[in-house]
């Protein structure tokens, strides 16, 4: 028994990032990593990039989706759990060619019994190809032991479920999805409302809606030291819970937590801060439908 | 006498079935076009960082930088700007703090980004003069005083002859 072996170690999982240029696979790591979408330039060969998380180092090899680098996705492949399959579901003019793509790696994941996850990317873009067409336009069908996703890196839509599946399917492990509010609002920095999203099972828009309206008016008449990059506020709320109203450079974003949720208070200050993140770096000059439509995709990973 | 042999830039680009390319060099390409691009632009190279390496025995500096997109919803190109140097009387570590130097200035005022095609080979032209001939560069609105940069740093760009110091102790 070598020293070192006394220590506890982590487990190691790999996992590979393939597609089509253009597909978006660093984005969706990033997002991963991140919690906001980064825009990219492409890649040049191959990146990695490590996350742990629960006693698990998980390696994500991002690889470059050019001509010239597909080559390498197999060297790559032979010492992965897990094979990421990106396809840009807003390019249906590209699936013959992430079609062949697929088919060319797919007796390999089958050889190596390697788990795939195929993540269909740009649901946000209007008039993308639906779930039908990409399972048709890609044989799916005949395909045995997969699993397949909407998401968008761009909005978020999906990620949090994207990323339960992903670690599951690398670790054998589940992962829990957590609630971290109970309705999420989002102003402009002036305090106009552009989106409340709520559970609706538990809360009345009309009664929240005041909640919010008041914390943002306390909080907008509140002098705060300098101009910090996300502020938060708590503001108690007997009916509700407890408001967290946090302010970004374009943003006011309000978000109401309270004990059943399971999280700590904390947790959701984050959760609110990655919000307000993603919309400063993906939408911060944008009118306020294109935001609307951000949030409405990003909260399908913190409600 | 020439410090630097050829500026090259090289690009991977934003744009669907883009691969990497050697988008112009000045004067002329040397050597292998292929091997040039991959020191040029090497595996896992991002934006914002330097590389030295060799290529048939010369030095390649080079620094990755973005490329704004021709069109908003593509994304940015991946792109370097290389210099060769095969005088061995060149200290490439002081050329090293020169080529930074160039670069990073380039890079700050946001001409790199904004790098049009058109202005490719005037960028390297000029590079290329500017470096050899020790006098300033001038793209656009930006002066890259290459004298001044020379003397600020102490950089002593040729190593001295030994002829030089015969009989002058």
């Amino acid at each position: 028994m070598s020293l070192f072996s006394i220590f506890k170690r982590k487990t190691d999982a790999k996992a590979v990032f393939i597609g089509l240029d253009s597909a978006g696979k660093s984005t969706i790591i990033d997002f991963l990593r991140e919690g906001r979408f980064i825009n990219h330039t492409p890649t040049m060969g191959k990146r990695k990039l490590e996350i742990d998380i629960e006693g698990t180092r998980i390696s994500m090899f991002d690889m470059g989706g050019q001509q010239s680098f597909r080559d390498l996705w197999f060297g790559e492949m032979k010492t992965a759990k897990c094979v990421v399959f990106v396809i840009d579901k807003a390019a249906p003019h590209r699936f013959p060619e992430a079609k062949a793509e697929f088919q060319k790696v797919l007796p390999a994941i089958q050889k190596e019994g390697l788990k795939l996850l195929i993540l269909a990317n740009k649901h946000d873009v209007p008039g993308a190809a639906s779930m039908r067409e990409i399972i048709q336009g890609f044989n799916l069908l005949d395909v045995e032991n997969f699993e397949i996703l909407e998401v968008s890196a761009k909005t978020g839509y999906g990620m949090a479920t994207a990323f339960s599946k992903f670690y599951s399917l690398l670790t054998g492990k589940h992962i829990q999805k957590l609630n971290f509010a109970g309705a999420v609002s989002v102003y402009t920095n002036g305090g106009v409302p552009i989106i409340t999203e709520m559970d609706q099972n538990r809360f009345e828009r009309v009664a929240l809606e005041g909640g919010f309206l008041a914390a943002i008016t306390q909080f907008s008449q509140m002098k705060l030291p300098g101009e910090i990059a996300t502020q938060f506020i708590l503001f108690e709320s007997k009916q509700n819970g407890t408001f967290i109203v946090a302010r970004s450079a374009h943003f006011i974003g309000s978000l109401l937590w309270y004990k059943e949720l399971g999280v700590t208070v904390d947790q959701s200050k984050i959760a609110l801060g990655d919000l307000l993140g993603h919309l400063e770096s993906s939408c911060a000059t944008a009118d306020e439908n294109t935001v609307s439509f951000h949030v409405e995709h990003y909260v399908t990973n913190i409600m | 006498m020439a410090y630097i042999d050829n500026v090259t830039i090289t690009r991977l680009g934003g744009f669907e079935g883009s691969d990497p390319e050697l988008v112009g060099a000045y004067p002329a390409v040397i050597g292998d076009k292929a091997e040039l691009i991959n020191k040029a632009l090497p595996e896992g190279a991002v934006p914002g960082t330097f590389r030295s390496d060799k290529i048939a025995g010369m030095h390649i500096l080079s620094y990755t930088f973005k490329v704004k997109a021709e069109r908003e919803s593509l994304r940015d190109d991946l792109a370097s700007i290389s210099i060769i140097v095969s005088d061995k009387k060149v200290h490439i570590d002081q050329m090293e703090a020169l080529f930074k130097e160039i670069a990073r200035s380039l890079d700050e005022s946001g001409d790199l980004y904004q790098m049009r095609p058109t202005m490719f080979v005037q960028m390297m032209e000029r590079i290329y003069n500017g470096v050899n001939k020790s006098e300033k560069i001038k793209i656009d609105d930006v002066v890259i005083d290459i004298p001044q940069i020379i003397k600020m740093n102490k950089l002593n760009i040729f190593k001295k002859d030994l002829k030089e110091f015969q009989g002058a102790f």
